[in-house]
C-alpha cells in the first residue's frame, strides 16, 4: 500500500500479490460502478458480510484513507476541506474520503483513478463525529446514509479472545447481541430494495466459513512469528497483506492469499541457511493504527539495533476477533458477535490492555511504541491503563500522538530519535 | 444583563441561585437527612426513576482548583470539562459527588468517563471511585432504538433498586412524572418570557432557573418555579440583541455572563444544560418507561447525537422560534463534533439573513480576554446592534 511513497522494503510475495490483486479489483469495481451495478462505502467496524454475500461490491473507510495517505494524497484534500468551510484539524483518519470528494481532479488524480460514487453510505455510530462525517460524505456523492447504533459493553471480561469464537453468548450482553441481529435483518432488508438483490442466508454461510479458513491461517501465522527467532517478517509486510485482503474477506480468494502468506512466513522461518544477525534482536510492538504514510519509518531500527517491529493488531486481530466457530445454527448471530466487538477490544479497557498484554508475553516482545491518533477525538481508549498494564508487566512503552494519514505535521528525524532514546535507554537498557 | 436585581431580590429566584451557585449544599443536605443522591454525568439520567427509587439528584459539575488525577489517567482528546469531571468523581469529594453516579451516553465524554472510571474501580479498589452505573441510551431516532432505551431504562432502574434498597414502582414512577409535570409547566411558562418580543428573562437568569434542578430538591424546585413563573412576567424588559447560544453544555455562568455583559441576551440554546431539559413533556397516557423514551429521545438533536441536516434544520427552527437576531457558535476544544455541523449550519443562517459568530477550540474555565470580545463586538455590529462591553 505504502510502496509508492515510502522506501519500505517489503519482502513477502503475498504482500506484493495483495496490492496487484487490490488494484485490479478496485478497476474492476469501477466499471461495475459504472455499469450501474450499486456500491458500499462503509466503515471498517461495520458487518461487510452482507454485503459480500449480496455480491454487492464495497470499500472501506479506514483502507481507502490509508491509500490515499501511502499516495500522498491528504495534504491536498484537506486543504479542500478546510477551502470548502470544513476544519481541516479533525478527524482526519475517518473525514479523508470526505475530503476526497471535494477534489474535482479526483478522477485523473484520485489514487488508482479516484473513488466512485457510492450508492450507499455505511457505518456504525461509534464516536460523535462518525455519523455526521459518513451523512456528509453521502450528500456529497448523492448516496444514502445507513447508520448502525454501537451499545457499550457491560461486561469486562479479562480474557475475550478465548469466548469470542465459540462461548459469545457468554462473552456479551445477550441484548447487545438481540439488538445487533434486529439491526441486521432491517439492514438486510432496506439493501434488498434498494438494490433488488436477494440476501440468501446460505451464501452468508459460506462466507463466514471462507472468513474462518482465512482467519484460521492468520493464526498459524501469528503463532509463527510469535515463536520463531529472528522474527521472519516484519509489520512492513503484515500489515499490508493483511489489512489489503481482510478487504477481502468471505471469498476464496482472501483465503487462499492468507495459506500463502502463511506458507511464505514458514519457508523464510524453516530456512536452513538465513544468517540472523549475530547480535540480539529485540522485537518491537506497534500498537495503533497504521503508520500509512511514512512505512518504511518502521524498518529505521533494524540496521542500527537489529530492533524490528514484529508486531501489529492487524494480524494479531485476524487470529483472535474474527473467527467464529459453529455458525450454521444462527449465521446472522455469529456475524453480530464478530462486529459488536470491533469498538470493545479496541478502545474499551480493560478488553484491549489484557489483550495487548498477552499479545506482548505470547511474541516475546521487548518494548512497545503506542500511537495515539491525533485529532481524533475518540482517541481516547485508555492508553494510561494499557500502557500501566503492560508495563507492570515488565514491557516498557513509549507513547506518542501522531496522525496515521496526514504527513503535515510528521516530523521524521524527530521521531527516529524519540523511538532510538527509547530503544537505547528502555529496550536495550533494560535488559 | 446577567442576572438582574429584579432577579436576585426575588426570593424563589435567589433561593434558585444560592443552589445553582454551590451545588454542595444539595449534596449537604441530603447526607444529613439521610436521603441517597445520585450524581449525573450526561443527559439523559432520568431524575424521574432516581426519585421513584426514593433518592435524590445532583448533576456532577466541572469546577475545582485542578484535575491531576485526569492528567495522570487521561489522554489529551479529553476536554478540560471532562477532566475536571473525572477528577471530581475519582477523587473522593463528597461535597462535590456522591458516592453512587449515574453515566448517559448521550455524548462520547461522558461515555469514556464511564469507561475509564470503571477501569479505575476495578483496577485500583482501593481509590474511593463511587459506585457506577450507564443508560446506555441510543439516540437514533429508530422504532428499534425505542425499544432498547426501553429496556435500558428498565435496567437503570433495577440498578438504581439496589442502591436504594427499594422497589421503583409503577405508582411511584407515575408520581414522580407528576412532578415532572409541574416543573415543566412552570418552566415552560418561565421561559416563555424569554424567547418573548420583549424577553423578560436573561439567558444567565434562564441558565440558573434550568440548572438549580440539577442542585436541589426535586419538589422544593417545583414550588419555587411555580412561585417563580407568576412574577417573571412583572419583572423589566432585558434589554440587549438577542442571541442563540449553539455549542457546548454551559453548567455555570462563566460564557453567558461576559456574552450577555457585551449587550446581547441570550434568549435560547441548543446544549443539555439550557432548555433541551424542558422541551417536550413527559407524556402521562402512555405506560411510564415508554413516556421517559418519548421525551428524553425525541427531544431536539444534541449536537453529539444529531446529524448535520436534523441539526441544521432544529437551528434555523431555533432562531425563528425565539427570534434570534444572531448566533454565536461557541465550542471547547474537543468537544468539536458539532463543528462538521457548522458548515451547513452557516450557509443555512446565511440564507436567512441571520449573523453568527464562530468561536471553537475554546479554554475552560473560559477565557474571555481580547479576542473573544472583539468576536462578540463584531456580531454585535453585524447583528445591528450598539457594543456595551
Ligand atoms: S472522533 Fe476519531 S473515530 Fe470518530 S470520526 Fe473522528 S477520527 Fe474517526
Amino acid at each position: 500500500m505504502a510502496e509508492t511513497a515510502s522506501k519500505a522494503v517489503k519482502k513477502l510475495k503475498a504482500t506484493a500479490e495483495a496490492s496487484r490483486y487490490q488494484k485490479e479489483w478496485f478497476k474492476g469495481l469501477r466499471a461495475r460502478v459504472e455499469a450501474g451495478e450499486p456500491f458500499v462505502y462503509a466503515n471498517a467496524d461495520a458487518p461487510m458480510e452482507i454485503m459480500r454475500a449480496m455480491d454487492i461490491p464495497f470499500v472501506i473507510n479506514q483502507w481507502w484513507a490509508a491509500i490515499c495517505g501511502a499516495k500522498q494524497m491528504t495534504g491536498k484534500y484537506y486543504g479542500l476541506l478546510r477551502d470548502a468551510g470544513y476544519r481541516d484539524d479533525l478527524c482526519s483518519y475517518c473525514a479523508t474520503a470526505l475530503a476526497e470528494s471535494f477534489d474535482p481532479d479526483d478522477r485523473t488524480a484520485g489514487p488508482w483513478g479516484g473513488l466512485p460514487s457510492p450508492t450507499i453510505a455505511l457505518t456504525r455510530l461509534t464516536c460523535d463525529c462518525q455519523g455526521k462525517i459518513f451523512e456528509l460524505f453521502a450528500r456529497r456523492h448523492g448516496a444514502d446514509l445507513y447508520t448502525l447504533e454501537n451499545s457499550v459493553p457491560r461486561k469486562l471480561p479479562l480474557n475475550w479472545w478465548e469466548l469470542d469464537q465459540n462461548d459469545w453468548e457468554e462473552l456479551y450482553d445477550p441484548d447487545r447481541l438481540d439488538l445487533a441481529v434486529e439491526e441486521l435483518r432491517a439492514f438486510i432488508r432496506y439493501l434488498e430494495v434498494k438494490t433488488g438483490r436477494i440476501f440468501d442466508i446460505n451464501r452468508l454461510r459460506d462466507v463466514m466459513h471462507r472468513i474462518n479458513e482465512q482467519e484460521g491461517w492468520y493464526t498459524k501465522t501469528r503463532d509463527l512469528i510469535a515463536q520463531a527467532r529472528p522474527a521472519p517478517v516484519t509489520v512492513v509486510d503484515t500489515i499490508n497483506a493483511v489489512m489489503q485482503a481482510q478487504w477481502h474477506r468471505g471469498t476464496q480468494w482472501a483465503a487462499d492469499h492468507a495459506r500463502g502468506l502463511y506458507e511464505e512466513v514458514r519457508a523464510l522461518a524453516e530456512e536452513p541457511d538465513r544468517a540472523p544477525d549475530p547480535r540480539r534482536e529485540y522485537r518491537l510492538m506497534w500498537l495503533g493504527r497504521g503508520l500509512w504514510h511514512d512505512f518504511a519509518f518502521y524498518q529505521n531500527f533494524e540496521e542500527k539495533y537489529n530492533a524490528r517491529f514484529v508486531w501489529s493488531m492487524y494480524l494479531a486481530m485476524g487470529a483472535d476477533a474474527y473467527i467464529r466457530n459453529h455458525i450454521d445454527a444462527d449465521p446472522l448471530r455469529a456475524l453480530a458477535a464478530r462486529y459488536i466487538g470491533m469498538e470493545d477490544f479496541l478502545h474499551c479497557p480493560p478488553w484491549n490492555a489484557q489483550w495487548f498484554l498477552k499479545e506482548a508475553k505470547t511474541n516475546g516482545i521487548d518494548g512497545v511504541v503506542y500511537m495515539v491518533p491525533e485529532n481524533c477525538m475518540q482517541a481516547v481508549e485508555g492508553s494510561s491503563f494499557i500502557c500501566r498494564t503492560l508495563e507492570n508487566a515488565g514491557v516498557p512503552v513509549l507513547k506518542f500522538r501522531a496522525d496515521p494519514v496526514d504527513a503535515r505535521k510528521w516530523n521524521r528525524e524527530n521521531m527516529t530519535l524519540l523511538v532510538e532514546r527509547f530503544i537505547e535507554q528502555r529496550v536495550i537498557g533494560g535488559k | 444583563m446577567g442576572i438582574r436585581t429584579c432577579a436576585r431580590e426575588n426570593a424563589a429566584f435567589a433561593e434558585l441561585l444560592k443552589h445553582y451557585e454551590d451545588p454542595s449544599i444539595h449534596l449537604r443536605e441530603c447526607r444529613a437527612a439521610g436521603v441517597r443522591v445520585v450524581g449525573k454525568i450526561g443527559y439523559g439520567v432520568c431524575d424521574e426513576l432516581i426519585l421513584a427509587a426514593g433518592m435524590e439528584s445532583a448533576a456532577v459539575r466541572p469546577g475545582g482548583a485542578g484535575h491531576p488525577l485526569a492528567d495522570e489517567y487521561l489522554e489529551y482528546a479529553f476536554t478540560e470539562k471532562g477532566k475536571y469531571l473525572f477528577d471530581a468523581v475519582a477523587g473522593g469529594d463528597r461535597d462535590r459527588c456522591p458516592e453512587l453516579v449515574a453515566f448517559s451516553d448521550s455524548e462520547d465524554l461522558a461515555n469514556r468517563l464511564y469507561y475509564y472510571l470503571r477501569e479505575l474501580k476495578r483496577s485500583e479498589p482501593g481509590r474511593p471511585v463511587p459506585e457506577l452505573t450507564l443508560v446506555d441510551w441510543l439516540f437514533s431516532r429508530h422504532m428499534t432504538y425505542q425499544g432498547w432505551n426501553e429496556k435500558a431504562l428498565r435496567r437503570f432502574a433495577g440498578r438504581l433498586e439496589s442502591w436504594s434498597g427499594q422497589p421503583v414502582t409503577d405508582e411511584a414512577l407515575t408520581e414522580a412524572i407528576a412532578l415532572y409535570g409541574r416543573q415543566y409547566r412552570a418552566v415552560s411558562a418561565i421561559l416563555s418570557q424569554r424567547t418573548a418580543k420583549a424577553p423578560r428573562l436573561t439567558g444567565c437568569e434562564a441558565l440558573v432557573v434550568l440548572g438549580a434542578k440539577d442542585c436541589m430538591d426535586k419538589r422544593r424546585y417545583a414550588e419555587l418555579v411555580e412561585k417563580l413563573a407568576l412574577d417573571v412576567p412583572s419583572w423589566p424588559e432585558a434589554g440587549g440583541v438577542k442571541l442563540f447560544f449553539s455549542g457546548s453544555v454551559q453548567q455555570d455562568l462563566g460564557v453567558y455572563e461576559p456574552v450577555e455583559a457585551a449587550g446581547f441576551v441570550i434568549c435560547g440554546e441548543d446544549h443539555d444544560a439550557g432548555t433541551r431539559a424542558f422541551e417536550r413533556p413527559i407524556r402521562t397516557d402512555l405506560e411510564p418507561y415508554a413516556a421517559l423514551v418519548d421525551s428524553y429521545m425525541l427531544r431536539s438533536p444534541s449536537a453529539a447525537k444529531g446529524l448535520v441536516k436534523e441539526r441544521t434544520q432544529a437551528l434555523t427552527e431555533s432562531v425563528e422560534h425565539t427570534g434570534a437576531a444572531c448566533v454565536l457558535f461557541y465550542n471547547d476544544a474537543y468537544d468539536e463534533a458539532a463543528s462538521w455541523d457548522h458548515p451547513s449550519q452557516r450557509a443555512a443562517l446565511t440564507a436567512q439573513g441571520i449573523p453568527y459568530a464562530e468561536c471553537v477550540k475554546r479554554a475552560y474555565p473560559p477565557v474571555t480576554d481580547g479576542g473573544f470580545r472583539e468576536t462578540l463586538q463584531l456580531l454585535k455590529n453585524r447583528a445591528g446592534g450598539e457594543y456595551h462591553g
